[in-house]
């Protein structure tokens, strides 16, 4: 009888606040043989998406990383050396350390993807690292164009930590607003949960519309949560206008007198100025820039003002130069109409506690402090600094100013598969004095390191724990890291000790680090060891249930109140009230570009089987969609002649790349959507690496990199590009 | 005698492939090779006025099998509860009942064996469901004894008006569909 166990931890299919989906993982042997969902788990109850399904996969993945390298060649060229992991670390910390000497400590650089989530504790190591080490020029791509661009001004409209959620349960109508409808983790939903309630967001709602709620979806493309009936309504916008879709609500809204006077009166300020604002913005007119009819616009609005228990999710998806008309416009149209913080609406969620420890900010030399790479920028200082503007760092490091950053620490993310402008990426990493890269896999980024640490998968490490909600969760080892390959959490503390600093760093005590993280909700790690099937619940707090908590929420707005004309942001340079300024490169707006270019183009965010710039090496996922795609309009494929599956080079003024046709007749014809992140190889299905580069499989090549909302640094991906069928000596 | 059954809640149905990749992270099915399940996802109409529809395809536990009823070596066996399963020692690998299969769901595997869902027979027996019924995150697959009236699925199978797909071929399938009606044309 094989020795069987079963191993309660959480799936690491996607990670978004360090609480993930329960799993039940399967061991024989010592060998990691197959999972299953955790029905104990108050996330996922027992469901997986595909992602988690594939965990053994991604374990003993041939792709992996094994061995510590160290680079021989060309930087770039990806040739190494294999070193002991005592090597590698005292070369670390050696140049790390010398470094900060001769520079300064905000000369050293910090990124991280989303591989190691937002906000769980790697994030809280890793600032403390940093900062003990006296730099704050902590960075990373996905939050420049993704999350906190939009939260940035929801923040300065309407208060609160978050932007409000929708309250699923409760709606009447929801509206999917650009979102992937689920895409980014099937049994979860994405960011939404990350520290909110919002469980399993597509059972949610598909639970919801069966008792009676309505579905809107807005995007260029039919989303599966849009399919088999589900959505009433799909609005197929163009892509990045969306702001004039809002600006157009707000002012059918506002004619027909449809806004929620005692909220407005109560709790906004500015009012007539918005009125006045918004006469121009007439369904009209946005129905000739969002490409959706003028009744439907104004259809839209009165059902959502008239429905009392409406909400909107807008995901991860508006990234656009003219981000400020659209993320200024939504949270007016929910306060306007009396949707925020009430039941069936977009409310805040709040959980019953929250994990970490210091991260010793305090310990940050005002030097580094006031040369912050892209310190000026509106949104770096909205948020009080605390982390350098990714945009900036880049630059920084290409052109030598304001000054040229030496070292750099990249843990688990891969930003010339997911930044835009891969090719000035490539040429940043090129100027740095010392890097080093930890993943799991090899990486176009790897190849530029000077060191390259194997990391081990999350069902390899220790104890790992979560919170959501009032629920308490923990990632426990499986099976022994492989190879050679060591845990990032205890790599880094064992860095911070080589490096002096053992005292801020728990004598690399690995346990007593955990039970410092735990220690804010008064439980200790053995405690939830011991409770690692069904995890630890804790009591729910009275506010964690009450709405309309509008006192609380809009307390650090000036005089209380929600700034439907934001004065704070007229220094800035803004108007104060949304102005539609749309993207620069629209067909509409670009007659002679496009003659040249007639079709427009952006990405979807995420999918069911892969994330971001990694996964694509698991077979099981990959055999789904074996290649890089682009979806497009069976007509206007025909018009091309491109047939399913042909490859295709798609080409705008900034770049060139290649995809297979993906012919959809759920998107817009005068629109291409392909998806970022297509690089890796899969020898197992007999699938090349591809380019990241100009001419790769990279939509982020195609991107104008200069084309920024100016407050909040949003980079814009759309574009104008024509298209054309390779021709198999091409290919 | 129980008659075990499934019933497929398209409308809950997000497209995720979770079934797909989880079927073959239970049953160890390798990469490259058929899974026992498969999506269908087709999306019909004139742009703006499109429809899209995403459904899960697996063995359609015919009452009346043609894979049982052209098997000459009794390889292929209704058993216990109506499940259809393969007997690998009795199989010669002719293919015959993968041609019969009206519902194109039989998949040859390397060893010269066909294959196809049996429900988690295994799982059946420990009491369970079928793994992609407990694992669907949107939980829209529910399995259930069509013999018990007072069964989820036997309820729901009424309520929703629930149909096997391609009726016409007469072999009484035990896997249920809502919106059958729309499904069938949609049917590869």
């Amino acid at each position: 009888m094989a020795d069987r166990r079963i191993v309660p931890t959480m799936c690491h299919g996607c990670s978004y606040g360090g609480y993930n989906c329960g799993m039940l993982a399967h061991v024989e042997s010592g060998r990691f043989t197959r999972v299953e969902g955790n029905p104990y788990h108050p996330l996922n109850e027992g469901g997986l998406c595909a992602k988690g399904q594939a965990a053994v996969q991604w374990v003993y993945n041939e792709k992996r990383l094994k061995t510590p390298l160290r680079r021989v060649g060309e930087r770039g060229a990806g040739e190494f050396e294999e070193i002991s992991w005592d090597e590698a670390l005292k070369t670390v910390a050696d140049r790390v350390m010398e470094i900060r000497e001769k520079f300064g400590p905000e000369t050293l650089i910090f990124s991280k993807g989303q591989s190691s989530s937002w906000a769980g504790i790697h994030h809280f190591l890793w600032m403390r690292f940093m900062h003990a080490l006296g730099s704050i020029t902590f960075s990373n791509w996905g939050p420049f164009v993704c999350y906190s661009p939009q939260l940035m001004y929801y923040r300065q409209m309407i208060g609160g930590p978050t932007y409000p959620r929708p309250d699923y349960d409760n709606a009447d109508l929801i509206i999917e607003w650009f979102t992937g409808g689920g895409t980014g983790g099937a049994a979860r939903g994405g960011v939404e949960t990350l520290d909110t309630n919002l469980r399993s967001i597509p059972k949610k709602i598909v639970k919801r519309l069966e008792t009676g709620a309505e579905l809107v979806i807005i995007n260029p493309q039919l989303i599966s949560l849009g399919a088999n009936g589900r959505a009433t309504q799909w609005l197929p916008i163009r892509p990045g206008m969306d702001g004039a879709l809002a600006l157009a609500m707000i002012h059918v809204i506002i004619e027909e007198d449809l806004i929620d006077h005692t909220f407005v009166s109560r709790w906004c300020e500015g009012f007539d100025e918005l009125k006045a604002h918004i006469e121009s913005y007439s369904p009209g007119w946005a129905g000739g820039v969002t490409g959706i009819p003028t009744e439907t616009i104004v259809s839209l609005a009165r059902r959502y003002a008239t429905t009392k228990r409406a909400c909107i999710r807008v995901s991860e998806a508006p990234q656009k130069e003219d981000l400020q008309s659209f993320a200024m416009a939504l949270p007016i149209l929910m306060a306007i109409t009396g949707h925020l913080d009430r039941p069936g609406g977009n409310v805040w969620f709040f959980p019953a506690g929250r994990l970490g420890f210091s991260t010793l900010s305090e310990r940050v030399p005002e030097r580094s402090k006031e040369r912050l790479l892209g310190g000026e920028q509106f949104s770096v200082r909205a948020s009080g600094k605390h982390a350098a503007f990714f945009p900036s760092v880049v630059e920084a490091l290409v052109t030598g100013e304001p000054y040229r950053p030496q070292g750099m620490m990249i843990f688990g993310s891969n930003p010339l598969g997911t930044a835009r402008n891969p090719i000035l990426m490539a040429e940043a990493l090129r100027q740095l004095d010392f890097l080093l890269v930890v993943d799991v896999a090899r990486t176009p980024t790897t190849r530029f390191a000077d060191i390259v640490l194997p990391a081990a998968t999350r069902y390899e490490c220790r104890e790992q724990p979560g919170l959501w909600e009032n629920h308490l969760s923990l990632s426990q080892r499986v099976i022994p890291p492989l190879w050679k390959t060591r845990d990032e959490l205890e790599v880094t503390l064992e860095l911070a000790c080589r490096m002096g600093m053992e005292d801020d760093f728990w004598h690399g005590d690995y346990e007593a680090m955990i039970d410092d993280f735990l220690k804010p909700v008064g439980i200790r790690l053995k405690e939830l060891s011991d409770n690692a099937l069904k995890g630890i619940t804790l009591p729910r707090t009275e506010r964690m249930d009450r709405r309309e908590r509008f006192e609380e929420l809009f307390k650090d707005l000036p005089g209380g109140k929600i700034q439907l004309v934001n004065r704070l942001l007229i220094p800035e340079g803004a108007e104060g009230l949304p102005v539609y300024q749309g993207e620069t490169e629209d067909p509409q707006k670009r007659g002679d570009l496009a003659k040249e270019y007639p079709l427009q183009f952006t990405d979807e965010h995420s999918a069911f089987i892969n994330h971001h710039a990694w996964m694509r090496d698991i077979p099981w996922l990959r055999e789904i969609q074996r290649h890089p795609y682009v979806k497009i309009h069976p007509e206007t494929a025909e018009k091309y002649s491109i047939q399913e599956g042909d490859w295709v080079e798609i080409t705008s003024p900034h770049g060139t790349m290649k995809a297979t046709a993906c012919l959809f007749a759920g998107i817009r014809p005068d629109t291409l959507m392909g998806q970022h992140g297509w690089w890796q190889d899969c020898p197992e299905l007999g699938l090349p690496e591809t380019s990241s580069l100009q001419g790769g499989t990279n939509p982020n090549v195609l991107y104008d990199w200069e084309r920024r909302d100016p407050l909040s640094g949003d980079i814009t991906k759309n574009t104008m590009v024509k298209i054309r069928r390779l021709l198999a000596e091409e290919g | 005698m129980a008659r075990f059954a499934l019933l497929i809640d398209v409308e809950r149905c997000n497209g995720c492939n979770g079934c797909v990749v989880g079927c073959k992270n239970w049953h160890g099915i390798p990469a490259g090779e058929e899974g026992r399940i498969r999506l269908v996802d087709r999306t019909v109409g004139i742009f703006p006025d499109v429809q899209r529809w995403i459904f899960p395809v697996l063995c359609m536990q015919c009452d009346h099998p043609p894979c049982v009823a052209v098997c000459r070596f009794g390889a292929c066996i209704q058993g216990e509860g109506g499940i259809i399963r393969v007997d690998a020692k009795k199989c010669v690998g002719c293919e015959l009942c993968v041609v019969a299969c009206p519902y194109g769901v039989r998949v040859m595997r390397e060893n010269g064996v066909p294959d196809g869902c049996d429900l988690c027979l295994e799982r059946i027996e420990e009491g369970k469901a079928p793994y992609c019924v407990t694992s669907c995150p949107t939980q829209a697959l529910i399995f259930g004894d069509l013999d018990d009236p007072d069964s989820e699925i036997a309820k729901r199978i009424k309520e929703r008006n629930a149909k096997p797909l391609r009726g016409k071929y007469k072999t009484r399938p035990r896997v249920y569909y809502t919106r059958a009606d729309v499904l069938d044309s949609l049917y590869p």
